[in-house]
């Protein structure tokens, strides 16, 4: 009996972490599907948003930071946009990776000059003593954070379901010349998409540097992306949701059960060790889009 | 006739080496379509991604030339602006956006349109095409070929455009739909006082609606005129149409013969082929 309220315990918390995750993954999915592009700066850009609201939360209050933050990260994007995309638009696709990890450099660099290297604490206010329903502990700081990244999925499936720009999201990531041709403007629908990676890697900068602090570590946070990308498919929104919460469980459970065993240290192998999995069976990952081919 | 849009002498080149069009021009007629004929790998493509100016995304550049629409030039212009000003292309193969709805395909035609209600024209669009109405709701991906090619012409629709450039439409169909959709497409010319420019391939069935047609061979026009003259140049019937009842039967004998030869003493099937350079519809 209490296996299994341990296993329940741990499976929660796999979840909720998983949210996490899938948030960070998202990042990338956004800017792959609009441009196909794997954006190797992603997690330097959820390091630069963290280390701009941590930075600027002292001196201006939390709101002015977070507003100052997400005008910046829209800078990121049309920079981005502007920089990378334009000039190289045809360009080979291992050019434009190339173009990505120069930005990664740039933004830690900036990062680096403006707020230093030494890490900093980000204290959101969230409780941190747990709640307890039926003999579960449960994070309430985990649950607080699952819910944010939850109400952004969702906010973000609205916007391509609901807007004229995610119509026009949606037609870029299906077929960008046919766009084109309708009058879709690529630039502003990269401009867009950049831009909400920027926002998505703020909340995941937030999130992740409230539950284990800010510092240059994080942007090694695409790290953890890229098993969840395997398992859901890099061109995948519900794909990144779904794998982030698989690894987050296998995570919890791989490292209460098995590494409680061999003491510690599987919790790091766990992802990798799913997406293999994955990379076998299922090369193409759970949502991988597949062609529509007719018979 | 007056000329709504000019293509005046231009030449194209990609990659900024491979020059594949060597001085192209054509007009089309207000308010009637003009057809542009040719066969594989001719330009009729790269001379319609030059008017929408798409060719940047495939390294293609115009050289050389203008090209005017109602009297301006749109060198230069962004292909939003283009699509903006009234000329709206139907690409190569569709391109319809595969999982989108069919609905959301036609939402998309009209993304260049600044009003809000785009209702009517959906409706009007699902009039003209009863069959995309029915399966507003599902991924143009599954749709089948004509259908396809009704969704692409239906968005086209949506932009409430001035000129329509058609990339063959009538590719991989059966001649039955490759009818049906001409005659549409004559139907819209009369009804929504659309000008078109249709590349083709299939020159026979084009020629039974357009008003002029332009034939073009490796990046040049080498023959053209109004419809009815031009069935009679010899250019056309040598170089490439082979659109004569004894030039048809002609090649079919030849076929035959050479199918024999392949087939060896005991034969095989024999199925006469209309026309050895063209697709097969
Ligand atoms: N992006 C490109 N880079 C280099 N050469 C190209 C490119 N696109 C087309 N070409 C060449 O330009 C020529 C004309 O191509 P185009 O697509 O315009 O022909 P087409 O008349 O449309 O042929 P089809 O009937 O087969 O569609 C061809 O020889 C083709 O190989
Ligand atoms: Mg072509």
């Amino acid at each position: 009996m209490n296996e299994l309220i341990y296993a329940i315990e741990l499976t929660i918390t796999g979840l909720l972490i998983g949210s996490m995750y899938s948030l960070v993954a998202l990042g990338f999915v956004l800017i792959f599907k609009a441009s196909s592009v794997f954006n190797f700066a992603q997690g330097a850009m959820t390091l630069f948003a963290a280390l701009s609201v941590v930075g600027l939360f002292p001196i201006v209050g939390f709101w002015p930071a977070l507003a100052l933050t997400i005008v910046a990260m829209c800078g990121v994007a049309v920079f981005a946009e502007r920089v990378i995309f334009r000039p190289l638009i045809g360009g080979a696709p291992l050019v434009i990776f190339m173009a990505t990890l120069g930005l990664a450099f740039m933004l830690e660099g900036s990062a680096q000059i403006i707020w230093g290297t030494q890490p900093y604490g980000l204290d959101l206010g969230i409780p941190i003593e747990p709640i307890i329903i039926g003999g579960v502990y449960i994070s309430r700081f985990d649950l607080v954070a699952a819910g944010v990244a939850g109400l952004l999925v969702l906010l973000l499936v609205l916007f391509f379901q609901k807007t004229k720009i995610g119509l026009g999201l949606r037609a870029v990531a299906d077929d960008h010349v046919a766009a084109q041709s309708m009058g879709i403007q690529l630039r502003r629908v990269w401009a867009v998409a950049w831009a909400l990676a920027g926002l998505v890697a703020l909340a995941a900068g937030m999130l992740w540097g409230a539950r284990i602090g800010v510092h240059f570590a994080m942007s090694l946070i695409a790290l953890k992306a890229l098993p969840v990308l395997i398992i859901g498919g890099i061109e995948s929104v519900p794909g990144a949701i779904v794998g982030g919460l698989i690894v987050g469980v296998a995570e919890a459970l791989g490292e209460g059960f098995v590494g409680s065993m061999i003491g510690g240290g599987v919790q790091d192998i766990m992802a990798y060790l799913v997406a293999l999995l994955f990379l076998l069976f299922r090369p193409y990952g759970l949502f991988g889009e597949k062609k529509i081919e007719r018979v | 006739m007056t000329s709504i849009l000019e293509v005046k002498d231009i030449e194209v080149v990609y990659n900024r080496a491979i020059h594949v069009l060597k001085g192209v021009s054509l007009n089309v007629p207000e308010k009637g379509i003009a057809a542009l004929l040719g066969g594989n790998g001719v330009g009729k493509s790269t001379t319609l991604k030059a008017i929408s100016n798409l060719l940047k995304a495939e390294r293609g550049a115009i050289t050389h030339g203008d090209i005017r629409y109602k009297g301006e030039s749109l060198l230069g212009w962004d292909p939003a602006d283009i699509v903006r000003s009234g000329i709206f292309q139907v690409m190569e193969g569709r391109r319809l956006f595969q999982h989108l709805t069919v609905e959301e395909n036609l939402r998309a035609g009209a993304y260049s349109r600044r009003v809000g209600d785009i209702k009517p024209d959906l409706e009007r669009v699902y009039n003209y095409f009863p069959r995309l109405g029915e399966r507003r709701a599902q991924k143009a991906g599954y749709l089948s070929g004509g259908e396809q090619q009704m969704a692409a012409i239906g968005r086209a629709l949506m932009a409430r455009p001035k000129v329509i450039l058609l990339d063959e439409p009538s590719m991989g169909l059966a001649p039955i739909l490759v009818t049906e959709i001409f005659e549409i497409l004559r139907v819209l010319c009369e009804e929504e006082n659309v000008s078109m420019l249709l590349a083709e391939q299939n020159a026979h069935m084009a020629l039974s609606i357009v008003s002029e047609a332009y034939v073009m061979e490796s990046g040049r026009i080498i023959s053209q005129g109004a419809t009815n003259e031009l069935t009679k140049t010899d250019i056309v019937r040598k170089s490439y149409l082979g659109m004569t009842e004894e030039d048809n039967a002609h090649r079919a004998y030849r076929q035959i013969l050479l199918q024999k030869r392949a087939a060896g003493p005991r034969g095989g099937t024999l199925r006469p082929t209309l026309g050895t350079k063209g697709r097969t519809t």
